[in-house]
């Protein structure tokens, strides 16, 4: 806590300006994280934003992504902040996605190591707790107003509290955690790290509220690498349309198939 | 695996007919989980069709509730089957909820302890899992999906009682379809009784399931066109980026909230 370590850089996000791939540095082309079909060669990503957004299928890539920027920030894979050791987490199936940082090289300006990574599953425990916290507030007599304001706003004040002090931000899958509600409170969270003008955001989401977020740059990741892409043209949007225009209609049609 | 085990009962789902409290049995009215406003005195919840969907906020009590009846099901509160322990779970704040089946009582045609209890957190890391194992292979291709419903598949199409607690925290749309057909089989089968909570509405639009809204006021049928959850998802694709801006600038959180909480 010395004075040193909690001084503001007096520049604008975002710090984490360019990563790449540097092929020298891939031991087993065969072996993941370096068989990810988008690993080519040739494989960076700007970052000319506060707020960078990627989006794909299951399977393509996005969390060993976001892992491996989380190494190159000083984070440990499996989410947390500098030093931090994971809540809860045991899966070794889910940390390899680091090792992408042996190849991975970052261009930052200028280089900092504040912040955290948020992964889908610590966000859940999160947000689990922030209801179980809400609950237990209430143990006395039953409330009149079990689900007031409150409830939501201890949320946004938890996430407040981390994400608007200076650092980079990753979060995977965000959403996992959070219902229609709660994801507008994400999105004006989202808007206030911004305005701060101090907060770096890289986020992998499934939600195209999410991925509608104005001003931040909006990326899919396939196995062609990283495409720049409006909410619109996503396959999630394509696909959460459809299905408000005719719930019925659309569900039996996705069964009979 | 004697085969007395494995025989199945030769009659169709719902298996679990009806849940109800019985308030001689609470310790302390003013103590989780019986503080929580949905449970009153005459709480009841009848099951009449094979699938029962609940939808509600976070926090009114739709987990509790799941992990009420799981244990009356003879599962760990935290997931898993009868005499499984949960693969993962050391959250403790998180499995008080079966101290709800102290004070809850069950009518079953007949009783059946097979099936399973998916939590949020279990289905997570399945289907993580699921990813991580198909991700040497074809990445876009249908065998991906079809990795994930054959897992399902294998667990969900034999007797018993099925509990999912918001399984769409860990699907993305194109594999809440996949999980849409499942439940389409698991139905058909006529053998398997599906209790699920989710936000999702694609979840809750599967027909011929028995949709409820649990607030503090208790169970009531619900449409999924009726639940908010809907409304906002309607609202957001109609408009992307004007819904988004109009939520960020000039949403007021208390107007608003007493409308979706």
């Amino acid at each position: 806590m010395a004075s040193r370590r909690n001084r503001t850089i007096d520049m604008p996000a975002p710090y984490l300006r360019r990563i790449w791939l540097d092929p020298s540095g891939i031991a087993d082309r065969a072996a993941y994280p370096f068989c990810l079909p988008f690993l080519r060669d040739d494989f960076e990503l700007d970052f000319d934003r506060p707020i960078t957004i990627i989006v794909g299928e299951n399977g393509t890539g996005k969390s060993t992504l976001l892992e491996g920027i989380a190494v190159l920030a000083g984070y440990d894979e499996a989410g947390g902040g500098r030093g931090y050791r994971p809540v809860d987490h045991s899966n070794a199936l889910e940390v390899m996605g680091g090792q992408l940082s042996q190849a991975l090289r970052a261009g930052w300006l200028p280089k900092i190591t504040s912040g955290w990574f948020f992964r889908a599953e610590s966000f859940f425990s999160v947000a689990r707790y922030l209801d179980e916290a809400a609950r237990d507030a209430f143990s006395g007599p039953p409330p009149p107003d079990f689900l007031s304001h409150s409830h939501g706003e201890g949320f946004l004040r938890f996430f407040q509290e981390r994400c608007q002090r200076q650092g980079i931000f990753i979060f995977d899958e965000p959403e996992s955690a959070l219902s229609p509600a709660r994801q507008m409170e994400f999105l004006k969270l989202m808007r206030r790290m911004e305005k701060s003008t101090i907060c770096q955001v890289v986020m992998a989401t499934h939600s195209p509220m999410l991925m509608a977020y104005p001003g931040a740059r909006l990326l899919r990741l396939s196995k062609h690498g990283l495409e720049p892409i409006t909410v619109e043209q996503t396959d999630h949007y394509k696909v959460m349309r459809e299905f408000c225009a005719d719930p019925a209609g659309f569900v039996e049609g996705v069964m009979a198939e």
